[in-house]
């Protein structure tokens, strides 16, 4: 029996390859960070971009082995590995060494690139979404939605000023909040249909479940999930710890957690989307999302706060997919997912770049930098425009698709909801013309106040920037590049 | 029969010539784009000399394809495609082709020997030699397309290589306005041949001329008597243009203002010829009305040109209206359908005609070096150095010059043993042949005596008597004592091309163009001299224009002599120029002003709908501000409240974050609740 249990034991860590490569770096890190090497920062930018790409690999070629159409359940039905798992986690890795080159690109980031904790967080970060995708069981879930959020909490608090630490206390106690609701949720939810989530079973037994407020179990038990990706009413926390963080910091609690969660939730809007009421309550949210951060974004002078209220807005319109069925509604979802996380970190870039070459923190410290900054500038008008959907920008398809969908499934169903749910997206997609181009309007028609001499920006990050510019230009002229290819994985959920 | 059908031509691979062939028109090209791209940074030997070597291996390679040739060979290839429609295009090599290519080459070599010492120290010199490659290799292309398509290509090269070159020395204004004069003389010629391209595509649905030929001959595709009428009307206007017609041909002798080289090459190898060789391709085109237009059109031309050039004192005008002359004869060789005669004509007076030009071009070079060393020496001549008044007594001093003159000139006159009897005999016997001619072979026959009359002359003006310029200006004596023979390589040329004017240079029967060893036309040279009586009659009347020439001419007054009307009639080119601003330009500048009339009526009737628009406007804008301006700004207020409260509900406090969680998840579970009842 004991033999059996070892033998399984044995027998998974294959799967878990990637995970013990992240904890080697980890320790390999901790080692680089305590002996004073001379060129620290590339060492340890070096090791994480490489253990993520040997990750990446590692999935990739589980990936393309055609033993992994089957569903393997593996560590005593903690974890389970299906095609779609190792897409979001290959997805994931490859975030985490783009957070990796942004850190030690990032022109405000001096501060970050040289401490050693910095990498060994982010690594944590990484291992908290790999485990969470992976997780078949609620407590490796929990856990690693806490690996992340502990790790972000350190993060933000780690530049030791005021600022941050104020930052980091309300992150922390808004994060501890939503996990004792979760946890509370958990242990509701464990009489009524046991906690290995993402068994084929459980959906039955929940559903079949008599326990009255079992539904408000299930959200209860979301709110951890829905407190990383920031939809209502879980968002509050997003303006003050951004305002709070550096860009470094911000783009990886704005990009890592959305990766892993977002397909998390996806995997329960497959078995669920069906349900009335599950689609009604998170359709709610979503309309509040989408209400809320579109019009708290319209009013941000603060350029921190307004990539918050944003960031909230994109994640309603990402999280209408999650209250429809069906492949369409999966396959915009990654879209926008990828188009949105890959192409994001070009904009903080030189949202970055601006703070630390002309202190531009408000947006009215932008007035007139388009005619000095002109290569920035034009590729922030870019990105701007990517995320407003617009073309040439892989954008555009992003909110084509979503709005289809919408519109097909309200053609389908012919539930009143959708159709709200679109004209609400649709609305709001034209008041986030007038707050993205908030700031392109700043740099290009307002008269500057300041008289400096023509620049450009740095080697370095226009590169950076460029490089990932690409992918939205590239996208947008050949979507069918991106989607053949999640069309097949999303068959896979 | 319907038009707009598509023949797909068959692909027919090149042979190894083909290459050659396609070498040499390439080579050109090359040295067009090395050349204008190196511009000045490469020293003007340089230049000359690697333009002229490229010349000279074009000429050999031509003699090697001419040899090598012997049945005429087609290659065709695929050219373009769009949808259905496969364009091709083609080259043909025959001896008529290739021998066509050793006249142009070799006259080419020519020029460009002359012109390294000629051009030297000309203004803007860095042009001529690319400009010269662009023009041969725009003549090769036509002489080696069998696509009509692709000849009208080149021709439109030639057209603009020739304005290029005309107004080669673009600052001088009289240079700009004959470039420009030509240019637009030619194109609205060429329009004509657009509208045959497109009606040939249209009704035989190809512009191989190959395959045109069969479809014709066989009868396969009937079109239209009227359509092809028109075609032929087109075809032969535009070549009116290029090969200098009545009433086009007003360009060529303003066109005497680009370089000397220049107007060699346009007169003997390449503008004038391409008309003439375009024709005698497109013969199986010409429908017999055709022909008999031709024919008049081209002893009209020999005879007014004729007469034009007898009053004239511009030396190189005075060959410009000879070549006018000389093409019209060509022009009637074709229309009596002996088109062989138009092309040996062509040959043998391409290089006469080079020759006249360069060996004029010798003294006027030497006329330009003495106004310049009287300008060094602080003394300007404003005079022309063209004019014959002018010059004189250079049979002494550049006897090199003289003789090769003499040679070219006797040939163009028509002196035995020289090229140009033979093949003016021959196109003469072949109007003769044709009684309902008689009129144009008059005319032909009185144009011999008017071009004996005017060349010599020319010569009597140009060569004998006192050098007049020093009678003038007394200042030049010294320099008249300096003038000496040019330099080599502007003396070869006029070597050669004055060997070639002798009759066995074609033909080594002295009075019959029957066996001609080189120049092999399309078809073999009929005619020749039927009678006795031909070459007797036209003998005696060359010598009479000689003769009356030689006497007339010292005793005509150069200056100030009495103006009768007719010779101011003659003078001013018939007042073709005239009667092109009458029929074409003023009725055209009348309807433009009766538009702009037209026009401020209309624009009248656009400002009443503008005001009353205007108006409206107003009307609109004041609903627009008021009614829905209110409510849009109504909208974004309310927008603004919605965003502020949810910004102040949690103004930085973790508590009220907090608060607002647990409200939220208060109202979903009273929602909750509702829906379970």
């Amino acid at each position: 029996m004991i033999y059996d249990v070892i033998q399984h034991i044995i027998q998974s860590f294959p799967y878990a390859v990637t995970e013990i490569a992240l904890v080697i770096a980890f320790l390999v890190l901790m080692l680089i960070d305590m002996i004073q090497l001379k060129d620290k920062a590339l060492w340890s930018v070096v090791l994480t971009v490489a253990v993520a790409f040997y990750g990446a690999g590692e999935e990739l070629q589980q990936l393309f082995d055609r033993t992994s159409f089957q569903e393997v359940v593996y560590f005593q039905h903690l974890f389970h590995r299906t095609p779609f798992t190792l897409f979001v986690r290959v997805l994931i890795l490859l975030l985490g060494a783009l957070s990796a080159v942004y850190l030690y690109l990032s022109p405000m980031g001096v501060y970050w690139k040289n401490r050693g904790e910095t990498y060994l967080l982010l690594l944590a970060i990484i291992a908290g979404g790999l485990i969470s995708i992976s997780s078949y069981h609620a407590m490796p879930l929990l856990l690693g939605i806490e690996l992340m959020s502990i790790a972000s909490y350190i993060l933000v608090a780690a530049r030791i000023t005021a600022a941050s630490g104020e930052a980091a206390i309300k992150y922390l106690l808004y994060g501890a909040f939503t996990t004792a609701i979760t946890l509370f949720a958990l242990s509701l939810l464990y009489p009524t249909a046991g906690i290995h989530i993402f068994h084929p079973d459980w959906a039955t037994q929940f559903l079949e479940s008599s326990f009255p407020f079992k539904w408000l179990v299930l959200t209860l038990f979301f709110s951890g999930l829905l407190f990383k990706i920031s939809l209502f009413p879980f968002h509050p926390w997003t303006p003050d710890v951004y305002q709070g963080s550096d860009w470094s910091i911000i783009q990886i609690i704005a990009l890592l957690p959305k990766m892993a969660v977002f397909p998390i939730l996806l995997q329960w809007a497959a078995l669920f989307g069906a349900i009335d009421v599950f689609v009604g309550g998170l359709s709610l949210l979503v309309l509040a999302t989408i209400i809320v951060g579109n019009t708290a974004a319209l009013h941000q002078s603060n350029v921190k706060r307004w990539v918050a209220w944003s960031g909230v807005a994109q994640t309603g319109f990402m999280a209408c997919t999650l209250v429809m069925t069906g492949d369409q509604a999966q396959l915009s979802l990654l879209f926008y997912l990828i188009v949105y996380l890959f192409s994001l970190p070009a904009a903080l870039m030189i949202l970055d770049y601006f703070e630390s070459k002309y202190q531009a923190k408000e947006v009215d410290n932008f007035n007139g930098l388009g005619k000095k900054e002109p290569i920035g500038s034009v590729i922030f008008v870019l990105s701007m425009a990517n995320l407003i959907g617009l073309p040439p920008t892989a954008g555009f398809y992003s909110k084509v698709y979503i709005m289809t969908t919408l519109w097909s499934s309200y053609l389908e169903q012919d539930e009143i909801l959708y159709l709200i749910l679109l004209l609400t997206a649709v609305a709001a997609t034209l008041v986030s013309l007038y707050y993205y181009l908030k700031i392109p309007y700043a740099l290009f028609f307002k008269a500057s106040e300041k008289k400096t001499i023509l620049t450009s920006i740095s080697g370095s990050t226009v590169l950076f920037v460029i490089l990932i510019s690409i992918l939205p230009l590239g996208i947008f002229f050949q979507p069918e590049w991106l989607s053949n290819w999640l069309r097949v994985i999303v068959a896979f959920i | 029969m319907n038009p707009l059908q598509h023949t797909d031509p068959m692909l027919l691979p090149a042979h190894f010539l083909h290459s050659v062939a396609l070498t040499i028109f390439f080579l050109p090209v090359l040295t067009f784009v090395i050349l204008f791209f190196t511009g000045k940074h490469i020293s003007t030997s340089w230049r000359s000399w690697l333009a002229t070597s490229v010349v000279g291996l074009m000429f050999i390679l031509s003699l090697y394809v001419h040899l090598s040739v012997d049945v005429p060979i087609i290659a065709r290839w695929s050219w373009f495609s769009m949808g259905t429609l496969h364009m091709t295009s083609g080259m043909v090599l025959s001896s008529f082709t290739t021998s066509m290519l050793v006249v142009v080459t070799a006259i080419a070599l020519m020029v460009h020997l002359y012109s390294m010492e000629y051009m030297k120290d000309r203004r803007n010199h860095s042009k001529f030699f690319p400009y010269l490659a662009l023009f041969i290799s725009a003549m090769i292309g036509i002489i080696l397309s069998d696509s009509l398509f692709n000849i009208f290509i080149f021709w439109e090269l030639v057209g603009l290589a020739s304005y290029l070159l005309i107004g080669f020395w673009y600052q001088k204004k009289e240079a700009a306005a004959a470039a420009k004069k030509a240019f637009l003389y030619n194109k609205a010629a060429d329009t004509a041949f657009v509208i045959a391209l497109g009606l040939i595509f249209t009704y035989y649905g190809t512009t191989e001329l190959t395959l045109l030929r069969t479809l014709i001959s066989s009868s396969s595709i009937l079109v239209p008597t009227g359509i092809a009428i028109s075609i032929a009307v087109l075809l032969v206007l535009s070549t009116f243009g290029k090969s200098a017609q009545f009433p086009f041909y007003v360009w060529l002798p303003d066109a005497m203002e680009g370089p000397t080289p220049v107007s060699a090459l346009l007169h003997a190898a390449t503008m004038v010829a391409a008309g003439i060789l375009v024709l005698i391709k497109c013969d199986f085109l010409l429908v017999e009305q055709m022909r008999w237009v031709l024919v008049w059109t081209g002893a009209i031309t020999a005879l007014l040109a004729a007469i034009q050039a007898i009053r004239c004192y511009d030396s190189k005008k005075i060959l410009a209206f000879s070549t006018v002359s000389q093409i019209g004869y060509m022009m009637m060789a074709i229309g009596t359908g002996n088109t062989s005669a138009a092309y040996f004509h062509l040959g043998t007076h391409a290089f006469f005609k080079a020759g006249l030009f360069l060996s004029v071009g010798a003294v006027i070079h030497t006329m330009h070096h003495i106004q310049q060393n009287s300008f060094k020496n602080k003394i300007y001549l404003e005079v022309d150095t063209l004019d014959i008044r002018l010059m004189g007594g250079f049979r002494k001093t550049m006897p090199i010059a003289f003789y090769a003159y003499v040679a070219c000139y006797a040939a163009l006159i028509g002196i035995p043993f020289f090229t140009g009897f033979l093949s003016k005999e021959t196109i003469l016997a072949s109007l003769l042949q044709n009684p309902t001619y008689s009129i144009p072979f008059g005319m032909a026959l009185t144009t011999v005596g008017i071009t004996a009359y005017y060349m010599t002359r020319q010569l009597y003006w140009m060569f004998l008597g006192d050098f007049r310029l020093a009678a003038l200006y007394p200042s030049c004596k010294e320099e008249q004592r300096k003038i000496k023979e040019n330099h080599w390589l502007i003396n070869i040329p006029l070597i050669v091309l004055a060997c070639t004017t002798l009759s066995f240079f074609v033909s080594f029967h002295p009075f019959h163009a029957s066996d001609i060893h080189w120049m092999k036309a399309p078809l073999p040279i009929v005619g020749g001299s039927t009678s006795i009586y031909l070459p007797i009659a036209s003998i005696s009347i060359t010598l009479i224009g000689v003769l009356l020439a030689w006497s007339m001419a010292s005793k005509e007054q150069l200056y100030n002599w009495k103006q009768y009307w007719f010779w101011t009639f003659v003078q001013q080119n018939y007042g073709i120029e005239k009667a092109v601003q009458f029929v074409f330009i003023i009725p055209s500048f009348l309807i433009a002003r009766g538009l702009t009339y037209l026009d401020k009526i209309i624009d009248m009737w656009v400002n009443a709908q503008a005001y009353l628009a205007v108006l409206l406007a107003h009307i609109v804008y004041a609903i627009d501000r008021f009614l829905i301006e209110g409510v849009l700004k109504g909208i974004v207020f309310l927008i603004r409240i919605v965003g502020s409260s949810f910004r102040s509900l949690i103004q930085g406090q973790v508590q009220s974050y907090i608060s607002t969680t647990l409200i939220v998840l208060a109202l979903m579970f009273w929602w909750y609740l509702r829906q379970l009842h």
